[in-house]
């Protein structure tokens, strides 16, 4: 067991990052009850590293490697099913008037994110959470050069997938 | 739409769905992989121990000691597990690097859990002679001496093709089960780094 303060401080970085946990779990898994089971995988792998986090890189990047090695390569059941997440699956806008509009276009970004290979799902989210080349490098381990190919890659395949979904073509 | 145009919208994302208490999963174990592997180890070790132990005893004990060269038998095959399953342990333990790069974590797996496999096959395969041996050379003759029947003509002979066989047949038999395991998650592992270096 760790002292309570090194446990206030963990509360309080996850009490902070909460929303980057709920975004990795969201994008990995499908059905309410893997994304509840991941969250709580992420927690207890960030919970068990955290003694011998020295600070050696930002926290962001400790973080996202955690989440994302967590999520990558757990071996969960394959589930051959496509379910689409409904609204109550993925994390909701927040201080927004136009905040419907906003969910559905955040309910097609997860659908078309979640048909995109692991790896690739990785970066479109460090990206859409405006990590730059550098520290995306940092965290996965690609190359900067590779980093930039696949982000094109990857934002025509989602532009496509949202089409289909909007217009069926 | 363009993703770039999305981005707005995915940082305006909430934390509401998440669970509000979270030191209550601070006491939870893990799930992952490698935690339940770990969990399934331990369980294998103490069955072994205990009914290896028992077993022990018994061929100590029964028959005023006439059996104790049996009991030695299970003493030596009980530490064998035991190596067999601290280097599992060790296996396991080095498997996962979860604060490190992705790339470097999926690639450290690859290679542990390679090494695990082929450690599971050939601990699975050598297990074959070591019980071959110990019912042909020990418990067979013991038994045999102790009802009064006389020894076995071609013994070696047919202990040696027996042995062969039953360890060709249990090679494969094991491959297949531990393909059966290993084999998806290691071909899902390696496409992802294959998928890294991809361009």
């Amino acid at each position: 067991m760790q002292p309570t303060s090194n446990q206030d401080d963990f509360l309080r970085l996850i009490d902070q990052n909460k929303g980057a946990i709920i975004k990795v779990s969201s994008l990995y898994t499908r059905r309410k009850e893997e994304k509840d089971d991941l969250f709580q995988e992420i927690i207890i792998q960030l919970w068990k590293a955290w003694p011998n986090f020295k600070g050696q890189s930002k926290v962001s990047t400790w973080l996202y490697r955690i989440a994302l090695n967590t999520a990558i390569s757990g071996l969960r059941k394959k589930k051959t099913d496509i379910i689409y997440i409904d609204g109550q699956d993925f994390p909701h806008i927040t201080d927004s008037d136009d905040h419907r509009e906003k969910e559905e276009k955040l309910k097609s970004l997860y659908d078309a994110i979640q048909q995109l290979p692991e790896i690739d799902r990785a970066i479109v989210l460090l990206y859409l959470e405006d990590k730059s080349y550098e520290e995306m490098e940092d965290i996965l381990g690609i190359n900067q050069g590779t980093l930039r190919v696949k982000m094109n890659r990857a934002k025509e395949k989602i532009k496509k997938t949202i089409q289909t979904m909007a217009y069926g073509t | 739409m363009e993703l770039d145009n999305l981005k707005t919208i995915w940082q305006q994302q909430g934390s509401e769905n998440a669970p509000l208490d979270i030191q209550p999963l601070l006491k939870k174990n893990s799930n992952g992989p490698v935690a339940k592997m770990k969990r399934n180890l331990r369980h294998e070790l103490t069955v072994v121990i205990v009914t290896y132990g028992l077993a022990s005893i018994y061929f100590f004990i029964a028959e005023e000691g006439l059996l104790s060269s049996l009991g030695w038998v299970y003493v030596i095959l009980g530490l064998l597990f035991v190596y067999y399953f601290i280097r599992k342990y060790r296996l396991l333990n080095s498997m996962e690097c979860m604060s490190c790069q992705v790339k470097a974590n999926l690639s450290r797996q690859v290679t542990v859990l390679e090494k695990y496999v082929r450690w599971y096959e050939i601990a699975g395969t050598a297990i074959i002679p070591l019980f071959a041996m110990y019912t042909f050379w020990f418990l067979v003759p013991k038994v045999r001496y102790m009802n009064g029947k006389p020894e076995l003509n071609n013994y070696a002979l047919f202990w040696i093709v027996g042995t062969i066989l039953l360890s060709i047949l249990f090679y494969y038999l094991n491959r297949w089960y531990v393909k059966k395991l290993y084999g998806n998650h290691i071909k899902k592992l390696k496409l992802m780094l294959e998928q890294m270096d991809d361009q």
